[in-house]
C-alpha cells in the first residue's frame, strides 16, 4: 500500500512538472514573419529578438512578460523570436522558458539565412541581441530598439505606436499603470 | 525658414547615415595591449591586410569562435595578414581579457578599448564583429567570421573568402555580412 502511494505521488509529480514545462514554441520562417508583420488587423506588434545564449536577453525577458501583462486588454501582439536554432528548442529554449509564466507566443527562427532575418527586420541592424521592433496597426515600422530595455520603454513605445487612438486617450495615469505590480493587474 | 528646416533635416540624416553605416576608412588609433605596451593601427601597415576583430571574454558567441580565430591567425599570419583583437566591453577588465587570451592561445595582440571609443569609430555593435583593412585603413570587409556559431553548420566562410580575395588583389565580392552576436556593452555617453 505504501509502495502504491509512493508511485502515485511520483506520477502526480511527473505529470505536474510536465504541464509546467509545456510552453508552445513554433518555428518562424520568412513567409511566417512577413505574414505576422503585415496582417495586423488593427493591432500593434512588438517583436523581441532574443536567444538563450544572450545574457541581456535573459535579463530582459521578465520585462516582456510585464509588458504583456500591462497591455493584455489592448490591441497589441507581443511575440518573442529566438535566434537559437530550431534543433535547440528541446534542450535550450524550453528549459529557459519553463522558469516563466510566459504570456505571449514564442517562436524560433527558421530562416535559411539568418542574415536575411536581420535585414528583414532592420537593414541598419548588425544582429546584436537583444533587439526589439515595434510595428503600428498597419504593419509599418514604428521603432527599432537596440539592446536591453525595460517594460516602461516597451509600453511607452507601444502607446506611441498606437498613436492617437482611443486606447491611448483612455489612460489618464500612464505612469501609475506601468509601475503597478503584475499581481495587481 | 522652410529651406533651413530642410537643410537641418538633411544634415541630421547625413550624420545619422555616417554613424549607422560602416565607415569607408578609419583613422589610426592607439590602444593599450592587455599583455604589453600600447599598439597603433599604423604599427601593422607593413602587412598586406589588417583584420580587426571586436571580441569578448563572456559572450558565448564570441567564445564559440575562439578556436576559429586562432586557426585564422595561423593560416593567414604567414600570408602577411595582421590580426588585432579589441575588447570594448565595459564590464571586462584588462586582467580578465589577458587571462582569456592566454587560455585560448591568442597569438595576436588583444587591445583594451576603454570607453568604447574605437568601437564607436568603427560603428561596431556586437561581438564577434570583424573588419578587414588595407594599408591605408580602407575598410575592405565588415561583418561576420562565418555564417554559423556552430562550426558544423558553417556554409559560408566569409572572412576567409574576403582575405583570399584581398591577397589575390581582387575586390571583395561580399564586403558586408551580418550575424547574430552579443551587444558590445558600452559606457553611457
Amino acid at each position: 500500500m505504501k509502495k502504491l502511494f509512493v508511485i502515485l505521488l511520483l506520477v502526480i509529480a511527473c505529470s505536474g512538472g510536465d504541464q509546467a514545462t509545456r510552453v508552445a514554441v513554433d518555428t518562424l520562417d520568412a513567409d511566417g514573419l512577413k505574414k505576422l508583420i503585415t496582417e495586423r488587423d488593427g493591432r500593434v506588434l512588438l517583436i523581441n529578438v532574443w536567444a538563450t545564449w544572450c545574457v541581456p536577453c535573459r535579463e530582459e525577458f521578465p520585462d516582456l512578460i510585464q509588458t504583456a501583462k500591462v497591455m493584455e486588454d489592448h490591441p497589441v501582439d507581443i511575440v518573442a523570436l529566438s535566434a537559437d536554432y530550431p534543433t535547440e528548442i528541446k534542450d535550450k529554449v524550453r528549459p529557459f522558458l519553463k522558469n516563466f509564466q510566459v504570456n505571449f507566443p514564442i517562436y524560433v527562427q527558421n530562416f535559411d539565412r539568418q542574415e536575411a532575418l536581420i535585414n528583414f527586420l532592420d537593414k541598419t541592424w548588425g544582429g546584436a541581441l537583444p533587439a526589439t521592433f515595434i510595428y503600428d496597426e498597419q504593419g509599418r515600422k514604428h521603432v527599432s530598439l537596440m539592446g536591453k530595455h525595460t517594460s516602461d520603454t516597451f509600453v511607452r513605445e507601444i502607446f506611441s505606436a498606437l498613436g492617437n487612438s482611443e486606447q491611448k486617450k483612455s489612460f489618464v495615469n500612464f505612469d501609475e499603470m506601468v509601475h503597478r505590480p503584475v499581481t495587481d493587474l | 525658414m522652410r529651406k533651413s528646416t530642410l537643410l537641418f533635416v538633411f544634415m541630421v540624416f547625413t550624420a545619422f547615415s555616417i554613424i549607422a553605416g560602416t565607415p569607408d576608412q578609419v583613422n589610426d588609433f592607439t590602444l593599450p595591449a592587455v599583455d604589453g605596451p600600447e599598439q597603433s593601427l599604423s604599427d601593422f601597415t607593413d602587412h598586406k591586410a589588417i583584420v580587426v576583430m571586436f571580441i569578448a571574454t563572456q559572450c558565448p558567441i564570441s567564445n564559440a569562435y575562439n578556436e576559429r580565430m586562432v586557426e585564422l591567425y595561423n593560416d593567414y599570419e604567414e600570408k602577411d595578414v595582421a590580426f588585432i583583437g579589441i575588447n570594448s566591453n565595459k564590464q571586462e577588465d584588462v586582467a580578465e581579457i589577458k587571462k582569456h587570451a592566454e587560455k585560448h592561445g591568442f597569438q595576436f595582440p588583444v587591445l583594451k578599448d576603454k570607453n568604447n571609443v574605437i568601437a564607436d569609430r568603427f560603428g561596431a555593435t556586437r561581438t564577434p564583429e570583424v573588419y578587414v583593412l588595407d594599408k591605408e585603413f580602407n575598410v575592405l570587409y565588415h561583418g561576420r567570421i562565418d555564417n554559423s556559431r556552430q562550426e558544423s553548420k558553417v556554409k559560408s566562410k566569409d572572412l576567409r573568402a574576403a582575405l583570399d580575395e584581398v591577397l589575390a588583389g581582387e575586390p571583395v565580392s561580399n564586403p558586408e555580412t551580418k550575424a547574430f552576436g552579443c551587444t558590445i556593452k558600452k559606457v553611457d555617453k
